[in-house]
C-alpha cells in the first residue's frame, strides 16, 4: 500500500472536523491530510476555481452536506410544506452541476448521500407519497446519482449505510446544538472506513483473488472423515443452507471479477471429489481458477499458486476458518489480507459482504469474463508442454492483436489497466479519466490500446502503450501489459506501435525511461531485451528511427481506422 | 469502601473510557492521560471546543447505560453552571452531584 499521504478537501455546510480528526489519526494506509472548506461555504467553494483550498492541489475532495442546507425546497419539506417534486428536483440538478465543475480539479470525489434523523416522521403515514419527506430524500438521492453516473471521477458513497452501522448513537440532537455536527462520532468512523476503501479503489489496490479453505469454510464438516456424502452442505438445515449462501456471495464476487481459488489440508482426489459430485455446490471446479490441496503448508502453497497465476500477494484475500492457519498466513505473508473470521458458520456471508477490498472505480468486460480467461491460459499451458519449445509454440496460438486509439469505448478499461497494473509497468503511472485525457490534449501525445485473442479464446484488452512526441524525440510514457499475456510477444507489437508512430512524427529516436517499484521487475527485463540501447545507469532505453522495430511474423495485426 | 467511594470509582473509570474513545480522533501527542488530574479545558487543557463536547457526550451516553439517564451536557451548558469542568476530577464531581440530585 502506498505511503504517500494524500491531500483531501472536505467542504460541507456543518461542523466536519470529527470526519477531518478521524482522517488524519486513522493509522490505516492511505495516511491523508485535510484541508477543511470554509464552515458553510458549500457552493461557493465548488464554483470558485481560485479559492485557497484548491490551490494545494488535493488529490480528493470529499462534499458531505446536509439535504436542508443546499436544497432550499427539501428545508421546506421538513416543514411539512409540501414542496412540488419537481422543483426539489430541479434544485438537486443545479447542485450536481456545481459537484461536476470540480471534476478538473481533483483527481477525484466522493459525495456521501443525503440523509434526515431518523427521529424525523415527516409527514408519518403519508411520508411515503409525494412530498413526503423519506420519498423526497430518495428521489433526491437517486437523481443525484443519475446526474453523477457519467462523471467518471465522482463517486456517490451510501451514507444510510453509516447510520445503519452507527444505531442509536448515529443522531443526537445535543451533537448539533453544542457543536454544529449533525452526527455522533461512529458515524464519521464509518465514513472514515468508506472513504479509505474508496481511496484504495481508486489507486488500484483492489483485491482480485480470494484463496479458500475447504473444510468448514466452503462447507461444513472435514471431507476426509466423513466422505462427500457427510458433508453439511444445503439441505434443511441452518448451517447447510449458511454455507450455500456463502458459496453464493462468492459466486457474486466472481460476476464483479474476482476469482476463486483454493488452498486446502485434505487429500486433493478426495477434496475434488466432492466439489464435482456433492449436489447442492454451487462452486464447481471450474469456478476456481487453482488450487493447491496436499498437506504442505498453506502459506508455502499460497505463493507458489500465487506465483503459477502470475498475480502478486497484494491481491490476495485468505479466507480460512481456522485461526492458527490465519495466523500462520498473516505473518508468513503480511501482504495478504487475512480477514478475522467468524466461528459461527451463520455469519460467513455477512463477514464476506462487509470486505471492502475489493471496490474497484469500474467493471469492465475483462473482468466479467476474468475466471473464463483464467481457465483458457490453463489450456494454453497445457498446449505449451505438449509443443515444447517456446518458438514452436507462439505461432501455434494464432495470436491476434487488434490496436486502437484511445476512445469512447476503451478509455474505462485503458484507464482500469493503468491503475492496477504492477509488473508490466514501465513507468507505473496512475491517472484518472479526466487526467489522462487531458494529457491526450497536449501536443503530439498518442495512446493506443491492444486487444489480444488467440486460437483459445479472446484475452480482451490487455495492453496500453503511450507515447508524446516534441523536439524531434519520442518519449514511451506509458507501457503496460496484463500479466496474461506476457511472454507473447505482444510487448513487440506495442514498442513497434509506437516507434511506427514517432518515425512518422518525424523523431529521430524514441526512449524508454523504466521507473523502478518493487513490483515491476518483468518490465525491465522485456526492455533489456527488447533491442533497444540501453543506458544502465539511469534505466534509459533508446532506439535510432532510422530503423524500423521489427514486428513478429506470427502475429496478426488488424488497426480498424488507423 | 463506601458506596459513594464505589460511585465515584466507577464514574471516573466511565470518564477514562469516554477519554479512550476520544482519543482515537486526536494526534499522539494532543491524546489525553486517564489521571483525575488530567486538565480538560483551560490553559491547561489540550481539547478544542468540539473535542470536549465530544466527550462529554460520550461520556453522557456510557453514564446514562451504567446509571439511567443523565443530562450532564445540559448541566454544562446551563446557565447558572458558569464554570465548566477543567479536569477529569471535576468532570466526576459533577457527574457525582448530578446523580445525588437524581436520587435525592
Amino acid at each position: 500500500m502506498s505511503k504517500a499521504t494524500l491531500k483531501c478537501v472536505l467542504i460541507s455546510d456543518f461542523n466536519i472536523s470529527n470526519l477531518s480528526a478521524y482522517l488524519e489519526n486513522d493509522p490505516k494506509l492511505p495516511a491523508i491530510h485535510t484541508t477543511v472548506a470554509p464552515y458553510g461555504q458549500v457552493i461557493p467553494t465548488l464554483l470558485d476555481e481560485g479559492s485557497d483550498v484548491w490551490a494545494d492541489k488535493p488529490s480528493l475532495a470529499v462534499i458531505w452536506t446536509r439535504p436542508e442546507a443546499v436544497i432550499e425546497s427539501f428545508a421546506a419539506a421538513l416543514e411539512c410544506r409540501r414542496p412540488p417534486v419537481d422543483n426539489v428536483l430541479a434544485q438537486v440538478e443545479h447542485y450536481a452541476e456545481a459537484l461536476a465543475g470540480i471534476q478538473k480539479r481533483v483527481a477525484f470525489a466522493l459525495v456521501p448521500t443525503w440523509v434526515v434523523p431518523t427521529y424525523h416522521r415527516g409527514l408519518g403515514l403519508l411520508d411515503m407519497k409525494e412530498s413526503g419527506v423519506t420519498s423526497l430524500l430518495w428521489q433526491m438521492n437517486l437523481h443525484l446519482a443519475g446526474k453523477l453516473r457519467d462523471a467518471p471521477n465522482l463517486y456517490v458513497l451510501n451514507a444510510q449505510r453509516w447510520i445503519e452501522v452507527a444505531g442509536a448513537s448515529a443522531f443526537n440532537p445535543k451533537f448539533w446544538y453544542m457543536g454544529k455536527a449533525p452526527f455522533g462520532i461512529e458515524v464519521f468512523k464509518q465514513a472514515v472506513s468508506d472513504i479509505k476503501a474508496a481511496v484504495c479503489a481508486v489507486s488500484g489496490q483492489a483485491r482480485k483473488l480470494i484463496v479458500l479453505d475447504l473444510d468448514d469454510t466452503l462447507w461444513g464438516g472435514i471431507v476426509g472423515e466423513v466422505g462427500w456424502q457427510g458433508l453439511k452442505l444445503g439441505g434443511h438445515d441452518p448451517i447447510g443452507e449458511a454455507f450455500v449462501d456463502f458459496q453464493k456471495a462468492l459466486k457474486a464476487l466472481q460476476n464483479r471479477g474476482i476469482v476463486l481459488a483454493i488452498v486446502s489440508k485434505n487429500e486433493e482426489s478426495v477434496a475434488l471429489e466432492a466439489i464435482r459430485e456433492h449436489p447442492e455446490m454451487l462452486l464447481r471446479l471450474e469456478d476456481f481458477i487453482g488450487w493447491r490441496i496436499n498437506w504442505g503448508d498453506k502459506a508455502r502453497n499460497l505463493v507458489d499458486l500465487v506465483n503459477e497465476l502470475n498475480l502478486g500477494l497484494q491481491s490476495v484475500v485468505f479466507i480460512d476458518d481456522n485461526p492458527a492457519e490465519r495466523a500462520r498466513v498473516r505473518e508468513a505473508l503480511p501482504e495478504v489480507l487475512v480477514p478475522d473470521w467468524p466461528v459461527d458458520k451463520m455469519l460467513q456471508k455477512q463477514a464476506l459482504l462487509s470486505l471492502k477490498c475489493f471496490d474497484t472505480p469500474s467493471i469492465s468486460d475483462e473482468d466479467l469474463k476474468r475466471t473464463r480467461m483464467y481457465a483458457l491460459e490453463q489450456k494454453r499451458s497445457q498446449l505449451k508442454v505438449s509443443v515444447g519449445s517456446l518458438d514452436k509454440w507462439l505461432p501455434s496460438l494464432d495470436l491476434r492483436v487488434t490496436i486502437e486509439e484511445m476512445n469512447d469505448g476503451n478509455l474505462k478499461r485503458s484507464v482500469q489497466l493503468l491503475n492496477k497494473t504492477n509488473q508490466m509497468n514501465l513507468s507505473t503511472r496512475r491517472m484518472t479519466e479526466p487526467e489522462l485525457l487531458a494529457w491526450l490534449k497536449r501536443g503530439q501525445c498518442k495512446l493506443w490500446s491492444f486487444r489480444v485473442s488467440d486460437r483459445f479464446g479472446d484475452s480482451g484488452l490487455t495492453g496500453i502503450t503511450s507515447i508524446e512526441c516534441y523536439d524531434n524525440h519520442g518519449q514511451i510514457v506509458d507501457f503496460v501489459l496484463s500479466c496474461r499475456v506476457f511472454g507473447r510477444q505482444i510487448e513487440k507489437v506495442m514498442v513497434h506501435t509506437a516507434v511506427d508512430y514517432a518515425r512518422r512524427a518525424g523523431a529521430k529516436h524514441v526512449e524508454a525511461k523504466y521507473l523502478p517499484t518493487p513490483k515491476n521487475k518483468p518490465c525491465l527485463e522485456f526492455w533489456r531485451n527488447s533491442g533497444f540501447e540501453h543506458d544502465k545507469e539511469n534505466y534509459t532505453f533508446l532506439w535510432d528511427t532510422s530503423k524500423a522495430y521489427p514486428l513478429p511474423d506470427f502475429i496478426t495485426v488488424n488497426k480498424p481506422g488507423l | 469502601m463506601k458506596s459513594s467511594e464505589v460511585t465515584k470509582k466507577k464514574i471516573t473509570n466511565i470518564l477514562f473510557s469516554a477519554v479512550d474513545e476520544i482519543n482515537h480522533g486526536l494526534p499522539k501527542e494532543a491524546r489525553l492521560d486517564k489521571s483525575p488530574q488530567t486538565a480538560l479545558l483551560g490553559a491547561e487543557g489540550k481539547l478544542d471546543s468540539l473535542n470536549f463536547v465530544n466527550l462529554i457526550l460520550s461520556a453522557e451516553e456510557k453514564l446514562s447505560a451504567e446509571f439511567g439517564t443523565i443530562s450532564l451536557a445540559e448541566a454544562i451548558v446551563a446557565d447558572d453552571q458558569t464554570n465548566p469542568p477543567e479536569t477529569v476530577e471535576a468532570l466526576a464531581d459533577l457527574v457525582g452531584a448530578l446523580l445525588e440530585k437524581t436520587n435525592s
